[in-house]
C-alpha cells in the first residue's frame, strides 16, 4: 500500500523529461510501484501530446528526411548495462555513516552536484538529525523508516527541501535509493564524516 | 510481488492489442501511421509523421535554448525512435501524440545522460500487490485528446509558454523564469493554472 507521492510539481516535472538523471530515476521506482501516479504521469502526457500536436514548427533541413530514410535499417548501437542495484545491496562495500546508517554511492555529477546513492539503515536506529541544501527525493526499496509524517514501506516516497529538518528512524531494516541535489547538512557526529563520504 | 524498474527511459511495457476492423477503417490519423510502421515497416506512413513532428520537436528544442543543429539532430534521433518503437504504441493506453512526446522526450533525457556520463541503473521494489483497480481506468484516448486539444486552444499563450518551457530539459521553474525574465511565483502559479485545467479535462473521463 502506498502512502506517500511526490507532489505535482515533481510529477510535472517528471512527465515532461525536466527532472535531473538521479531524481527521474527515484520518482520512476515510486511509479512503477503507484499506479496512481503512473495514472497522473499518463493524464499529463496527454496533455504534453496535444502541446505537441499544436506547437509551432521550426524549418529542417532541406535534406532531413532523406537523412531520416536512409538510417530506418541501420542497426541501433547496443544499449549500455545497468547498474544492478539488486547485486549491489547485498554484496560490495557500504559506507559507514552513522552507528547503524550506512551509504553507497552510485553517481556523483561534478557540474550540478547532485548525486543518486543508496541508504541504508538497521532497525530502531534513529537517523541523525539533518537538514537539506537543495532538494533530496528518495524512494524506500526495502523495510519501512518513519518520521513526522508517518511510516514509509517499499514504494513510498519521501522529498525534503531546505525548510525540512527531520529525525527519521527506522522501523525494520531500510533500505532506500535517494538522489540529491545538494549536500545534506548533518549535525552530531555525523558532520565529521560526512567529509568523507561524498553525501 | 516485484516491481522491476530500469532507468533507460522508456515508458511502461504495453500491451499489444489486436488492431480491430473499425480502427483500421480510421482515416489519416498519427496512430493509423504508427500501426502502419509497426506492422508492415511502412515507409510512407513514417514520411508523414516525420513531416507532421519532426519540425515541432525542433521548434519546442529551439525554444528552450538548442540551437538549431542541436535541435535538428534530437528531432531526428525522436523520428527514428518513432521507427524502431513502434510496436510498443497501444492505442488503448494512450493517445498518439502521447506517445510521440514521451520518445521525443526520452531521446533528450538520454542525450543529456549520454553528455554526463551518468549510468543507467535496475533495480525492484518488493512490493505487497497493488490491489485492482475500480472499474475500467483505461481512458478512451481519442476522446480525451479531442478536449484536450478544444481546452488548449482557449488557453492563453503565457500558461502555453510556461508549459512548452518545462518540456525536455532539466530545467528547474526558478531557471524558466530566468529564462523567461519572470517571478518564480508567477511561473509556477502559470503552470499550476493551465495544468489544472486540463488535468481535470483528462481526470473527468477516466
Amino acid at each position: 500500500m502506498i502512502r506517500h507521492h511526490p507532489n505535482e510539481e515533481t510529477l510535472g516535472l517528471h512527465a515532461f523529461g525536466g527532472l535531473k538523471a538521479g531524481a527521474r530515476l527515484v520518482v520512476s521506482a515510486h511509479i512503477a510501484a503507484c499506479r496512481e501516479c503512473r495514472d497522473a504521469v499518463a493524464a499529463l502526457e496527454a496533455v504534453a501530446g496535444v502541446v505537441l500536436e499544436t506547437a509551432e514548427t521550426a524549418p529542417l533541413a532541406p535534406d532531413a528526411l532523406a537523412r531520416a530514410l536512409e538510417q530506418l535499417d541501420a542497426p541501433v548501437a547496443p544499449a549500455r548495462t545497468p547498474i544492478d542495484v539488486q547485486a549491489l545491496m547485498d554484496k560490495g562495500w557500504w559506507l559507514p555513516a552513522a552507528p547503524g546508517l550506512w551509504f553507497k554511492p552510485l553517481s556523483r555529477r561534478v557540474d550540478t552536484g547532485e548525486k543518486l546513492y543508496l541508504l541504508k539503515a538497521k532497525a530502531g536506529v534513529p537517523l541523525p538529525e539533518h537538514g537539506h541544501n537543495g532538494y533530496e527525493r528518495l524512494v524506500v526499496l526495502k523495510g519501512t523508516f518513519g518520521d513526522h509524517d508517518g511510516l514509509y514501506g517499499p514504494g513510498d516516497f519521501a522529498e525534503c527541501d531546505e525548510s525540512t529538518v527531520h529525525e527519521p528512524f527506522a522501523k525494520t531494516d531500510c533500505v532506500c535509493l535517494a538522489a540529491t541535489e545538494g549536500p545534506l547538512r548533518f549535525s552530531g557526529v555525523a558532520r565529521w564524516v560526512q567529509p568523507f563520504l561524498g553525501v | 510481488m516485484l516491481v522491476a524498474v530500469e532507468t533507460r527511459s522508456q515508458s511502461l511495457p504495453r500491451s499489444r492489442k489486436p488492431v480491430t476492423p473499425e480502427r483500421e477503417a480510421e482515416a489519416w490519423t498519427t496512430a493509423s501511421h504508427i500501426v502502419a510502421i509497426a506492422e508492415r515497416a511502412d515507409r510512407s506512413a513514417f514520411t508523414l509523421l516525420f513531416a507532421r513532428y519532426a519540425p515541432r520537436i525542433k521548434a519546442i528544442l529551439m525554444r528552450r535554448g538548442a540551437s538549431a543543429a542541436a535541435a535538428e539532430e534530437l528531432a531526428q534521433e525522436a523520428m527514428l525512435n518513432v521507427w524502431r518503437k513502434a510496436d510498443s504504441f497501444d492505442p488503448a493506453r494512450g493517445s498518439a501524440e502521447a506517445w510521440i512526446f514521451t520518445i521525443a522526450r526520452n531521446v533528450a533525457i538520454d542525450a543529456r545522460r549520454r553528455d554526463r556520463g551518468v549510468p543507467p541503473v535496475a533495480f525492484e521494489i518488493e512490493m505487497s500487490p497493488e490491489p485492482a483497480p475500480l472499474g475500467d481506468a483505461v481512458v478512451e484516448a481519442a476522446q480525451v485528446s479531442e478536449r484536450l486539444r478544444i481546452a488548449i486552444r482557449t488557453l492563453p499563450e503565457d500558461q502555453l509558454e510556461v508549459i512548452r518551457q518545462s518540456f525536455f530539459e532539466d530545467r528547474s521553474h526558478g531557471e524558466i523564469a530566468e529564462a523567461l525574465h519572470l517571478p518564480l511565483g508567477t511561473v509556477k502559479s502559470r503552470l499550476r493554472l493551465a495544468m489544472a485545467r486540463l488535468r481535470g479535462l483528462v481526470g473527468d473521463l477516466k
